[in-house]
């Protein structure tokens, strides 16, 4: 009894310090590292930097947000207007086509939720680039493509509507989509038939990249129907200024 | 004797548990660290993608201000006017009309992939591309490019052939500055891709058709 509860305390002993060895050893192998800055201090260019980037972000987000009241209050005035005549009626259905069309209303209807995550893997090997375990631009361009492909009406990514000027950009390993930052999880919302939308996705011709990103890297993807969804309204500008009519 | 090669072997497992831990966690601290700090250089280039972005939507702004005002004070026929050019500013926008204009032209010859068209497109978009077509067939919002059965590409499920050319209105020395300059798409294709040539050329005068089909919502609603 004695002999042991011995053992078993010497055990975990040995445990520990083969544990902490471990540890201390790889550690060394590693070689000392600097720490990742946390902040910049106040005057350094870094931090200017840091600080010009979220008085612009903040200046979009009101800029975004006057140009929903206006078009709202536009598209009010343009109704009323319309309610006189009939001719202006048919005139006010045409605009209201078209504004959807652009993707300049908000629209809910049944379709898919297209789910894009970064790679869970801890061990890179030493070999890859860690690039290929996160999500990049083009895999969301590839998979909005072939959404489109499968005829969805509208689509949007996180919180951005995806419209006729839409760039979905990389700076660095940040996605920007209508010049605006998102993070991930990537979530693209589009309106359609679920079952066809879900079935282009899963077609071998298609995604052929970022399937191989799932299958090896551990890339995160996933489809799911759903029977209501709702989608934004684009926020954006857009301007037509050096095309006209022939 | 048989508590001691246990305890041995416990003692190396823990071992090596001890180094896959920390090897774990450098190799995720290393993956945060690469998420988290942008490099000066991409934070210049966000500090630019967002001061353009700004003035793109206080024009916008500018813009929507004065049609309301149009809408509030001016007489009818100046309302109905408004309302005229508005539906034009759409219809070009959603690509159901033909125009013309000022822009770029971009041939490609040589092999190019989907993904290398999708990148193109895309650059063209965020350069402030108006109008596209490829291969004379208009590229609206909603139009695909994915590869066809015979090897060539599809363009909104009709097939194009090479050389694939872009035609784009727009500015055209903004267009092709932001082709052409240095680290841009152009280069990552002429360092990349093995016999693709790229030509950009500005334009004076070019022809945009219009969509072939024009959309109609059958699971979409707009919400009032």
């Amino acid at each position: 009894m004695m002999k042991q509860s011995l053992a078993s305390r010497s055990n975990l002993t040995l445990t520990l310090m083969a544990m902490v060895l471990g540890l201390v050893l790889a550690w060394q192998l590693e070689g000392p590292r600097a720490s990742p800055p946390v902040g910049y201090a106040p005057g350094d260019p870094r931090d200017r930097a840091v600080n010009a980037i979220k008085q612009l972000e903040d200046e979009q987000t009101a800029l975004k947000a006057s140009i929903v009241r206006l078009r709202s209050e536009l598209a009010a005035s343009q109704s009323q207007m319309a309610a006189d005549t009939g001719r202006l009626q048919r005139f006010a259905a045409d605009l209201d086509l078209q504004r959807a069309t652009a993707g300049l209303t908000a629209m809910h209807g049944p379709g898919v939720v297209v789910t894009l995550d970064d790679s869970n893997t801890r061990n890179v090997p030493a070999s890859s680039d860690p690039n290929i375990f996160v999500i990049h631009e083009y895999d969301l361009r590839d998979v909005i493509n072939v959404l489109w492909l499968a005829g969805a009406e509208a689509i949007s990514v996180n919180d951005e509507r995806v419209v006729g000027n839409t760039s979905v950009y990389c700076v660095g390993s940040t996605v920007m989509v209508n010049t605006t930052r998102l993070s991930p999880p990537y979530v693209i919302r589009a309106l359609g038939e679920p079952a066809i939308l879900a079935e282009t996705l899963r077609n071998p011709a298609y995604l052929i990249l970022l399937r191989q990103k799932v299958e090896r890297y551990g890339i995160k993807l996933q489809v799911a129907q759903a029977s209501k969804l709702t989608l934004p309204a684009y926020t954006g500008g857009f301007s037509v200024r050096h095309s006209s009519l022939p | 004797m048989n508590t001691r090669a246990s305890q041995f072997s416990i003692a190396l497992v823990t071992f090596f548990l001890g180094v896959l831990l920390m090897a774990q966690f450098t190799t995720q601290q290393r993956m945060d660290v690469k998420r988290a700090s942008a490099s000066s250089a991409d934070g210049a280039l966000l500090i630019s993608n967002l001061v353009e972005g700004n003035a793109r939507l206080r024009l916008e702004v500018s813009e929507l201000e004065a049609q309301l005002a149009t809408y509030r004070s001016a007489t009818n026929q100046a309302r109905l006017q408004a309302m005229s050019d508005e539906l034009n500013h759409l219809r070009i926008f959603n690509g159901d009309m033909e125009v013309v204009g000022p822009g770029v032209e971009v041939t490609l010859a040589g092999p190019a992939s989907v993904l290398d068209l999708q990148d193109l497109l895309n650059e063209l978009r965020n350069a402030g591309a108006e109008s596209l077509a490829l291969n004379e067939r208009r590229i609206v919002a909603s139009s695909s490019i994915v590869p066809s059965a015979d090897g060539s590409l599809a363009v909104d499920n009709v097939t194009i052939r090479r050389p694939y050319v872009f035609a784009a209105i727009g500015d055209p020395d903004t267009l092709e500055t932001a082709l052409l300059r240095p680290g841009g798409l152009l280069t990552v294709f002429s360092n990349s891709r093995e016999g693709l040539v790229v030509h950009v050329l500005k334009q004076d005068h070019l022809t945009v058709p219009a969509h072939a089909s024009s959309q109609a919502f059958q699971y979409a609603v707009p919400m009032k």
